[in-house]
């Protein structure tokens, strides 16, 4: 068996320097694809993240300490005003390894929009659809049949009111439906990056280097000349006193939306056209809280496994907010996570935990005018931070879906439905619910609103003025940069992003496959080497 | 919409949203509050980065009571134990936040603590653990109802925090009807990824 090459910072006593023909910057969806195809196709790669590497056998399934180790800012990562958190992965595999396993296919009304509001080619269901097969292929995707009674509600809720809805994709296999994806699969059973890709590239002759976090860029002209990074403790937050450099004629940054917007900010790459950063979407969560008569034990099976996409274009692709609808089921800090209430109100809340179902409504942003997103600002430190400030546009979506939301789960059977804002109360009947959330005052943060689905602030664009980089990921300015993670798509997706990174990233990778062998050995630094890198002192 | 007339519908009293980020949301509640009688301690430098600071430790000891209503142990040393385990926990946690967030924590206790800003919230002069459950709950109700953006995030912060700290423990499952976590053995069949390298 083959040894891997993986370095830690936390555990360098050193500074490290390595050569490479590709270096990625993160291994999430989009990092992780993209090193698995580049490695088979016999290109070096170092792969580099901020996170630990943590695996099933570290997976102890305690919602606290995990929410510290696998996720960046604990789950709670806040925008700037600190309305809201977004919740993103930090580890090997980033928030694939934390997800919740729900894999759509990109929506044909987004890429239409795509197409003739934004202009871009080359994306069309058809030039897509050989990368979602071969991604879902890659990690045994397919509808789920198996829904928790959580799930169930909804889905009884939908067909009583004769909504569109059905069973979502994962990408499991062997799943035994315990319930635990947010924490990272404790029987591997997920196809999350940690266990598909990164592994074949490590054992492919990738070299990976954790607990690393990247400062800079080195830009010179129109080429990225290295990557410079320092090494962080075994918290991720102190650096620990070293550095790390990595030179290769290929750069991918695939480090998520905000972190790679703030990345190409931080090393102040061309930006002509002001693009950087901006139009950052959300795909906001908001969420509704009912009691069902039944125990639905929501913190055990699948935690999402039904959707339905009734509202999501409701009014149109360009019109009023839409959102689709999923169940959440969760364990009992996520789960109360959700209501910010005190004294008794808490305690009753607490104890209809086995009662209680949770909706998310997650409304899509990007496709009207007064739906710019946020924009990614750097701190005095470097770190970078998303400024979203929520407007009528939005407020407007989140009331609607709190009426609807409210109207499936009192369908579904529910005694009491309750949004999640402090501002509310629980309501006894649909009719009560729907005339206290018409008049209900809607404000931050008293609304609990997070997101899952950070997209954009590096939008593709097919040409300077439009996009930060390429169709390919190609960026305009910096020919050997590429972008490849979700921080490419222009809009917000409508459905959960994971698969559209996926196939994108499997896409984009293989061009750039084709565009190294295009050129020959000037790409090759390292072609003569037998080791998977070269460590230069 | 235009940027400038976003800002002055979000502005807050006279401080603008952006003024109030440039200098950090509670770097500015310090400077704004204890402003109020010009005096206070001051920031401490340093520190920032290792977990909850014994200020974070005393408010959050204070109203967990408040927040938690029945569900917090009644008997006095599982009550006791009950909060010491949850804050050690929750110490871990902050620990692991990014720099800016943990700063921000450790800004949000110094500035409850600061005496001017506690007889303001509180009514009184007791430090925050020998308020009276009233006086705490009024504080909380106030904030969680406020006009004011900031108190409104104040509470929400402290009460998420308590939730954190509380909810993770086998002691909280019990009240709320969470068995826990299913006891597995890892399976030989699947694959592992192992660390064979120089990590």
């Amino acid at each position: 068996m083959s040894t891997h090459e993986i370095y830690s910072g936390a555990a360098l006593e050193r500074d490290l320097h390595l050569e490479a023909d590709v270096v990625i910057v993160g291994s999430g969806a989009g990092g992780g694809v993209t090193a698995e195809i580049l490695s088979q196709a016999g290109l070096r790669v170092v792969l580099l993240e901020e996170g630990a590497h943590r695996t099933s056998s570290d997976f102890d399934l305690r919602e606290l300490s995990t929410f510290a180790k696998l996720y960046y800012d604990g789950g709670l990562r806040p925008t700037s005003d600190g309305a809201m958190g977004i919740v993103q992965g930090r580890t090997v595999g980033g928030s694939t390894t934390v997800n919740w396993t729900s894999c759509f296919r990109t929506p044909e009304q987004t890429l239409r929009f795509w197409r003739e509001q934004l202009g871009l080619e080359g994306m069309t269901s058809a030039d897509l659809e050989p990368w979602f097969e071969r991604m879902e292929a890659r990690l045994s995707i397919r509808p789920w049949e198996f829904p928790n009674l959580n799930n169930q509600a909804m889905a009884n809720g939908a067909e009583k009111l004769g909504w569109r809805y059905g069973a979502i994709p994962r990408n499991v296999l062997n799943c035994l439906n315990l319930g635990y994806c947010g924490l990272g699969c404790p029987m591997d059973r997920k196809q999350s990056m940690l266990v598909t890709t990164v592994p074949a590239a490590l054992d492919h002759g990738a070299a990976m280097a954790t607990r690393v976090r990247v400062e800079r860029l080195e830009w010179s002209g129109d080429r990225v000349t290295g990557v410079d990074a320092i090494t962080l403790d075994e918290t991720g937050v102190h650096p620990s006193g070293h550095r790390v450099r990595v030179e290769a004629p290929w750069v991918v940054v695939a480090a998520g939306a905000i972190n790679t917007p703030g990345l190409l900010m931080r090393s102040e790459v061309p930006d002509p056209h002001r693009l950087l950063g901006k139009r950052t979407f959300l795909q906001m969560h908001n969420y509704s809280l009912a009691v069902m008569p039944d125990r639905l034990d929501p913190f055990y099976g699948a935690p999402q496994s039904i959707y339905s996409d009734e509202f999501t274009w409701r009014d149109g692709v360009a019109g009023r907010a839409g959102f689709n609808l999923e169940a959440v089921g969760a364990q009992p800090v996520a789960s109360m996570n959700f209501f910010k209430g005190m004294g008794d109100d808490l305690e009753a809340f607490a104890r209809a935990l086995p009662h209680r179902h949770t909706m998310v409504a997650q409304i899509r942003d990007g496709f009207h005018s007064e739906s710019p997103g946020g924009q990614v600002e750097l701190r005095t430190d470097g770190s970078a931070v998303l400024d979203y400030p929520i407007n009528d546009y939005i407020w407007d979506g989140v009331r609607s879906s709190y009426l609807v939301m409210a109207e499936c789960q009192f369908a579904a059977g529910a005694t009491e439905v309750r949004p999640a804002t402090s501002d509310a109360a629980g309501y006894r009947s649909w009719a009560e619910a729907r005339s206290a959330i018409s008049s209900l005052p809607l404000r931050a943060p008293n609304v609990f609103l997070n997101s899952t689905h950070p997209l954009g602030g590096c939008g593709m664009g097919r040409d300077a003025t439009r996009g930060v980089v390429r169709p390919d990921g190609r960026h305009h300015q910096l020919e050997n940069l590429m972008v490849i993670d979700g921080s490419v798509f222009p809009t917000s997706l409508g459905v959960n992003p994971s698969l559209s990174i996926y196939a994108l990233a499997a896409r984009n990778a293989e061009k750039l496959v084709a565009t190294i062998a295009g050129r020959g050995p000037k790409d090759h630094a390292n072609s003569a080497e037998r080791h998977p890198t070269r460590e230069v002192n | 919409m235009s940027a400038p007339g976003r800002h002055e519908r979000e502005s807050l009293l006279f401080i603008s949203r952006r003024g109030l980020l440039r200098a950090g949301l509670f770097g500015t509640t310090a400077v704004w509050m204890g402003g109020f009688v010009a005096c206070g301690p001051g920031r401490t430098a340093g520190g920032v980065g290792f977990g909850l600071s014994p200020a974070g430790k005393e408010i959050l000891r204070a109203i967990s009571p408040v927040v938690l209503g029945g569900l917090l142990p009644e008997t006095g040393p599982e009550r006791a134990r009950a909060l010491d385990t949850g804050l050690a926990s929750l110490d871990e946690y902050v620990a692991h936040l990014s720099s800016p967030l943990q700063r921000e924590v450790e800004d949000l206790f110094e500035t409850l603590d600061l005496w001017p800003v506690r007889v303001l919230l509180t009514g009184g002069f007791s430090r925050w653990a020998d308020c009276s459950p009233e006086a705490l709950e009024s504080f909380l109700r106030s904030a969680q109802g406020s006009r004011i953006f900031l108190l409104r995030r104040v509470y929400a912060l402290l009460q998420s925090l308590v939730v954190l700290s509380f909810f993770d423990q086998p002691v909280a499952w019990k009240s709320v009807g969470y068995p826990g976590p299913p006891l597995l053995k890892p399976d030989p069949r699947v694959g592992r990824v192992e660390n064979r390298g120089t990590e």
